[in-house]
């Protein structure tokens, strides 16, 4: 097959849950296989439980050949906003600089983090990103070991987001990412995103429920226009009801099949 | 309206465009291509036109050329000559005869355009006729103080004609 027509996988990977499904490219992507696996553990600030699972997966021969675009759930994953800075002249510097900040909020384990920064014009405010490195290079060999390439590797706020952004107003809102043990948010204006956090959350419903109803009350309070868009799967937002109307919860127009799991989210990385 | 992309990924991104790119090159240089290929036929069409037309202006020049190589001095003759009103002035001296009973018959005209004179020879059957014929051409649009210059009766001739020669200033211009 031509690199240039390579199927691809999407993988989500997450503490408790593996989600691929592979797209046969084409003009129009075609979703030919899925899996959804679920990862028996407690430990959920453990990686290995998942990953030994993405290992077992990855031995069927279904899911050979193919480039890997890669999101790590928001649970491993930390955000900051850096300020621009004229002072900088290139990619390697920024990315130090973005180290520095981050390393202001969240200390010393910065350093076994990789930090990457967001594309933006001068004078804009970039996102910078931390990913545990232990975790990259403990997933890297395991996926390029079965004729896998990776293409890209994204958190999983930055994927949703861009996997909704036709469903998300121009600017001036509250964009969250909700997802069984974390929540992530990001404010967004036309050019750039100036608030960024990220919380891991517990797994009693009702609470957390109400900790983004509070959450969405302190958004508006900001600024009355500010409306909050939430991606989350279907249990939560069933869950979650049309209670608050504060919310917009993101979900798959009426033609799209929707789902139980994330494979809503690795198909809209598609769209 | 939409939310602008946010681009940030972990793994280094390729400094060339991926496929799209690729395909955005692609349509790019064969655009280039016809274009210049285009161009090449263009620049060819045009020179063989400045060519066509560099040959056409060069017969022309020679066409020119061979009218203007004549000398001025005998150029100038020729080029009055032709351009005189003869149709009219023979009109005119052969209605006179006619109004003469054609007792007159023209033997020579001889025009002097440098100066817009004309010398007429002619032999009429007597001098009054020679003289009526004169004062004929007096009413010409084309011939002005039509005047007698000399006449001789020829007396060899058996009906003894007399010859006479006049002059008058043509108008070449009426």
């Amino acid at each position: 097959m031509s690199p240039l027509w390579r199927d691809e996988i999407g993988l989500f990977v997450a503490p408790t849950r593996i989600v691929l499904a592979r797209m046969k490219r084409g003009i129009q992507p075609v979703n030919v296989a899925e899996r959804n696996i679920i990862v028996a553990t407690r430990e959920t600030h453990s990686w290995e439980a998942a990953i030994d699972a993405l290992e077992v997966c990855l031995e069927d021969s279904a899911w050979h050949g193919a480039n890997v675009r890669m999101i790590i759930a928001d649970h491993w994953a930390r955000y900051s906003i850096v300020p621009w800075s004229d002072a900088l002249s290139d990619e390697a510097e920024r990315v130090q600089h973005a180290r520095l900040c981050m390393a202001n909020t969240f200390g010393d384990v910065v350093s076994q983090w990789t930090v990457t920064v967001s594309d933006a014009p001068p004078g804009s405010s970039q996102v910078a990103c931390a990913i545990p490195t232990a975790l990259l290079d403990r997933i890297r060999p395991v996926i390029e070991s079965h004729d896998l390439k990776i293409k890209s590797v994204q958190p999983q706020l930055i994927a949703a987001f861009n996997g909704w952004r036709d469903k998300l107003p121009r600017g001036d809102a509250w964009f969250v990412a909700l997802d069984e043990g974390s929540l992530a948010a990001a404010h967004f204006t036309s050019t750039e995103w100036d608030c960024v956090r990220s919380v891991r959350i517990g797994t009693d419903w009702e609470i957390e429920l109400k900790r983004l109803q509070t959450f969405g009350r302190l958004a508006r309070t900001g600024n009355e226009e500010s409306r909050v868009y939430v991606d989350a799967p279907k249990w939560i937002r069933d869950r979650a009801g049309n209670a608050d109307p504060g919310f917009e919860w993101l979900a798959q127009t009426s033609g799209e099949a929707e789902s139980e799991d994330r494979f809503p989210l690795l198909q809209r990385i598609y769209a | 309206m939409s939310a602008q992309p946010l681009r940030l990924d972990f793994q280094s991104r390729p400094r060339y465009g991926g496929n799209r790119g690729a395909i955005v090159l692609l349509i790019g240089t064969a655009i280039a291509v016809a274009a210049g290929i285009q161009f090449h036929a263009l620049s060819m069409k045009r020179e063989g036109l400045e060519l066509k037309l560099e040959a056409l202006e060069s017969a022309r020049n020679l066409k020119l050329g061979s009218v203007a190589a004549l000398p001025s001095e005998e150029s100038v003759p020729v080029v009055n000559v032709l351009g005189a009103p003869w149709e009219i002035l023979l009109q005119e001296l052969e209605a006179a005869s006619h109004d003469e009973a054609g007792d007159v018959a023209v033997l020579g005209v001889e025009p002097d355009r440098e100066k817009s004179r004309i010398r007429i020879v002619a032999e009429a059957r007597n001098l009054h006729t020679a003289l009526a014929y004169i004062e004929r051409l007096q009413k010409s649009r084309s011939l002005r103080f039509p005047i007698l210059d000399s006449h001789e009766i020829r007396t060899e001739d058996r009906d003894q004609p007399v010859r006479f020669q006049l002059s008058a200033d043509w108008k070449t211009t009426i």
